[in-house]
């Protein structure tokens, strides 16, 4: 019987590697205060809405 | 007057959200990111973009999304069960498949001041915009509903991902993408290839990616940064730059494995979602298979565009 998987190429081992990846959960999360597109109706004066979190570029 | 009945507004109403009374009102069309959006509503005024969205705007065609707007009194917060707050003005509830944005603000009440109820495949969508705090004039898909539309469009089908980055079009070098953290340098990068030699820029602050017959393509957005650039043009990328500010320029690729986690630590993804974040890391991870990924300490001034220029794999 023919094995499916012979004429696949194997592929290289690659052992297990940790990499530590540095997040920043304030700025992966859409609606934060920004300096030019602010979230919500009161953007344009976005001290008063209490989210701003100092996200610029 | 609404476009939509209003007890239906406010019912557990499932299925298409788009009724043959809406579909009779008026309409425009978005194009972001390739994904196309049609918004209907009672009136072209109601239906008005702001500036930097109406650059979006194309003419009219068939639809991936179709949004229906309505005008609703006396909305309250959703009591149903939450699966995700966004600790800005979002928190995103379940209700049968559907996902229910509220929209509320401590600076104008504490009712919600709109409400977005989305199909699970996120291809139909309702915004109901609470009259007793919002005015006429207001834009339906106002910033952040227009990019968590689009971006939980985008995951939802494993199409595409929204992108911490700047993305210009050089005459040269064409399409570049430099992807950074907030502090890293993307408006400092805008601002240096605008003044020295001038490209397209897409966006200074989010970038949507896309891959097309296994070519990656960036789009602009209308969500800019502090420079202020949004254009809706797109171009295809040859490799993805990772900006940091450094002590000299350098360019270093990285593995693919890590390539995807510095991406995704980049991007927007859709954390109320399980199946849209798998979706997200699938495609960061095609991405990472089509195009290398590098680091790129840089100095601000001109010599850090020269090392652009003269770079090459």
């Amino acid at each position: 019987m023919r094995d499916e998987n012979q004429d696949q190429e194997k592929k290289t081992y690659e052992p297990p590697r940790l990499t530590v990846i540095s997040l920043r959960p304030e700025e992966a999360v859409l609606g934060h205060c920004k300096s030019m597109t602010a979230a919500g109706p009161v953007g344009g004066t976005c001290h008063t809405t209490g989210n701003c979190q100092g996200i610029g570029s | 007057m609404s476009i939509l009945n209003l007890a239906e507004a406010h019912s557990g109403y499932s299925g298409s959200f788009i009724s043959t009374q809406a579909l009779a009102s008026q309409r425009i069309v978005l194009r972001i990111g390739g994904v196309r959006v049609a918004m209907h509503g009672s009136s072209v005024n109601a239906l008005r973009c702001s500036s930097e969205v109406d650059r979006f705007r194309v003419v009219e065609c068939d639809a991936d999304l179709e949004v229906a707007v309505c005008w609703t009194e006396g909305l309250k917060p959703w009591n149903g069960r939450q699966t995700f707050d966004s600790g800005a003005v979002w928190k995103v509830f379940r209700h049968e498949n559907d996902f229910i944005f509220d929209f509320a603000s401590d600076a104008i009440g504490r009712d919600p001041y709109k409400r977005m109820r989305a199909d699970a495949s996120f291809c139909s969508a309702r915004v109901m915009l609470n009259s007793e705090l919002l005015s006429e004039d207001v834009w339906p898909l106002e910033y952040p509903a227009d990019e968590l539309l689009i971006t939980n469009y985008l995951a939802r089908h494993g199409m595409g991902v929204e992108v911490h980055g700047c993305g210009l079009i050089d005459c040269e070098a064409g399409g570049l993408l430099f992807l950074g953290h907030s502090g890293a340098g993307k408006t400092t990068t805008t601002r240096l290839w605008k003044s020295l030699r001038h490209p397209e820029i897409l966006s200074d602050d989010r970038i949507i990616l896309r891959l097309h017959d296994g070519e990656l393509w960036m789009y602009g957005t209308p969500w800019h940064g502090e420079a202020a650039f949004a254009s809706a043009a797109s171009a295809r990328l040859s490799r993805i730059f990772i900006l940091q500010h450094g002590e000299r320029n350098e360019m270093v690729e990285m593995h693919r494995l890590r390539a995807v986690g510095e991406m995704f630590a980049r991007c927007f993804p859709p954390f109320h979602s399980a199946t849209g974040l798998e979706r997200t890391v699938e495609f960061l991870s095609r991405i990472a298979e089509s195009v290398p990924c590098y680091e790129f300490p840089f100095v601000p001034d001109r010599s850090a565009v020269r090392v652009v220029l003269d770079f090459h794999d």
